[in-house]
């Protein structure tokens, strides 16, 4: 059914949970969340806003502690540092960039600072560009550019780094329409080009299942999993004849019914198991 | 790419035109009310007005002469230089530790306040007691007093820096030091600058007062010592020769900030 799950797992969440403390006693933000993301997977993670994403995101790239659960990248679990490997495209690419770098020192700074030659480091930076169609604006500074052309910046940048898993979160919520169609067909163009694992939060329903293998569905306050769906559509995909598709629409209405009127999920569907010899 | 939009850039042409603009708004007043000064002193010859050109000639006589120099000038721009890059040795590494913990910037600002409240020269009895009278009081005296505003934009500007770029540094792997140095000191490069460019001014102010308190030698000691002489002429010479180091002085540390903060003044021009 699922190719990609017989491949080894890339990201693996088990049973996690995250809760932060306020003044009325301790919130669940994400409660009893597992799914894994395997080798060359393109995952989307869709969900009403304030439902836990970016937290999530947060946890995978090592910048926030799970309160209960485990998160293991490649095998190894996360132990409180930054792992390895893992790089993140954040939504507010002006702030993620460093506007005192040009776009090739951006795109170069995550390199310098591990041993490869600079002649590696180049050669990189060119090939990353070049993917994101930015080779020509590689002397220039961050500001000089729109902002789709910056979050281009980002993504070569990630890029760059050869993750061995990509994490994206919400990265084309501020730019406009067009951009966003162009950036979204970039990302799957790079995700086939290089065979990035990608995971990919957004809470547009449209392009979580435009771009991606798989859908996971989450419920807000608590974050848990209502869906965890395989896309049926073939590649490569076009933003209006695959739109257009049965398969498309169906997936699309599915998830547009456990997010909008939630509460029906037990109905609509129960969640798969997630792990490699569950399917 | 639909999004590409032509970048503005500066052109040399412009760039010629800015200067001459910036020549001839700046330089012109001056010339206008430079001569307007002299027309008006030489047909009412007040008594404690010379003429501009009366002040130069005694500038050239009394200040530009290897005496003049070594006694009094050079001793001035001595203390405020090294007052100043005293207070900035420290008041840096100082204001980017307490900027990078929350909690201790916390404890540490409201402090910083209160010492940036008290007016310096009140404070220069306790370090006559302390250093005597000498070039070594001067110049810890200026550092003390420039310190507090190099501390307070230092930790305003570590402690802004972005959530979002110490993160991506972070995902990226760069931690520690060298986090430290090529994030958080460019990110906060404008306000240590904007730091250093008021205690520059700051420095010449109290330079000034502790020349005229304690001295034996100095812009403003000489300035001082010519009032109660009546030496009127002398004293406008020591006031121009010491507006014109300020100015000198200004100009130099504002090139160093546009050559540094060149991206900044860019991002902000875009940001408009």
């Amino acid at each position: 059914m699922n190719a990609a799950a017989s491949k080894p797992q890339v990201l693996s969440v088990q049973d996690l949970v995250y809760a932060y403390r306020t003044a009325d006693g301790e919130i669940e933000a994400i409660s009893d969340l597992s799914f894994a993301v395997h080798e060359g997977e393109f995952v989307s993670i869709v969900g009403p806003s304030g439902s836990g994403k970016t937290t999530l995101m947060k946890i995978v790239a090592g910048l926030l502690q799970a309160t209960k659960g485990s998160v293991r990248i490649l095998g190894k679990p996360l132990t409180g540092r930054v792992p390895d490997g893992v790089a993140l495209v954040f939504q507010d690419y002006s702030r993620s960039l460093f506007p005192w770098m040009t776009v090739q020192r951006n795109v170069e700074f995550p390199l310098s600072h591990r041993r490869a030659s600079r002649a590696d480091v180049a050669q990189r930076s060119r090939e990353s560009l070049s993917a994101v169609g930015l080779v020509d604006f590689a002397t220039r500074y961050p500001w000089e550019l729109s902002g789709g052309m910056q979050q281009r910046v980002a993504i070569a940048r990630a890029l760059a780094f050869r993750p061995r898993l990509l994490l994206m979160d919400e990265p084309f919520a501020s730019v406009d329409a067009q951009t966003r169609a162009d950036l979204e067909d970039l990302v799957a163009d790079v995700h086939q080009q290089f065979g990035t694992t990608i995971l990919f939060v957004t809470h547009d329903i449209d392009e979580s299942v435009y771009l991606s293998d798989r859908v996971l569905v989450l419920s807000a306050h608590p974050a848990r999993l209502l869906l965890d769906r395989e896309v049926p559509l073939s590649r490569p995909r076009d933003q209006v004849a695959t739109r257009e598709l049965h398969d498309f629409v169906r997936l699309r209405a599915e998830i547009a019914g456990l997010i909008l009127r939630p509460g029906t999920e037990k109905t609509a569907s129960s969640p798969q198991d997630t792990s490699p010899g569950g399917r | 790419m639909a999004q590409v939009r032509t970048p503005r850039r500066t052109t040399a042409k412009e760039f010629g035109q800015g200067i001459a603009r910036w020549v001839l708004e700046s330089v012109a007043l001056i010339v206008v009310l430079v001569a307007l000064w002299q027309v008006l002193t030489s047909v009412f010859h007040p008594l404690y007005f010379p003429t501009p050109v009366a002040i130069w000639g005694q500038i050239a006589r009394a200040w530009f002469t290897p005496l003049g120099f070594t006694a009094d000038i050079l001793p001035s721009f001595e203390r405020v230089t090294l007052g100043w890059l005293l207070a900035a040795v420290i008041g840096v590494p100082l204001g980017v530790a307490v900027g990078r913990s929350r909690s201790f910037a916390e404890y540490v600002t409201p402090l910083v306040h209160y010492a940036r409240a008290v007016p310096p020269p009140v404070i220069l009895p306790i370090f006559m007691i302390f250093f005597g009278v000498g070039n070594a009081m001067k110049v810890v005296f200026i550092a003390v007093g420039v310190l507090w505003p190099i501390l307070l934009n230092v930790i305003k500007g570590v402690e802004s820096v972005e959530t979002v770029q110490l993160d991506t540094a972070t995902v990226y792997g760069i931690g520690g030091s060298r986090r430290l140095l090529h994030v958080v000191l460019p990110a906060a490069m404008p306000d240590i600058l904007a730091g250093l460019r008021i205690s520059l001014a700051l420095a010449f102010v109290l330079m000034v007062i502790s020349e005229m308190i304690a001295a034996s030698g100095g812009i403003g000691y000489q300035i001082l010592q010519s009032q109660a002489q009546f030496d009127i002429l002398n004293m406008w010479a020591g006031i121009v020769v010491l507006a014109v180091g300020g100015v000198v002085f200004n100009a130099v540390l504002t090139t160093i900030e546009g050559r540094v903060l060149r991206w900044h003044r860019g991002q902000r021009r875009e940001a408009l």
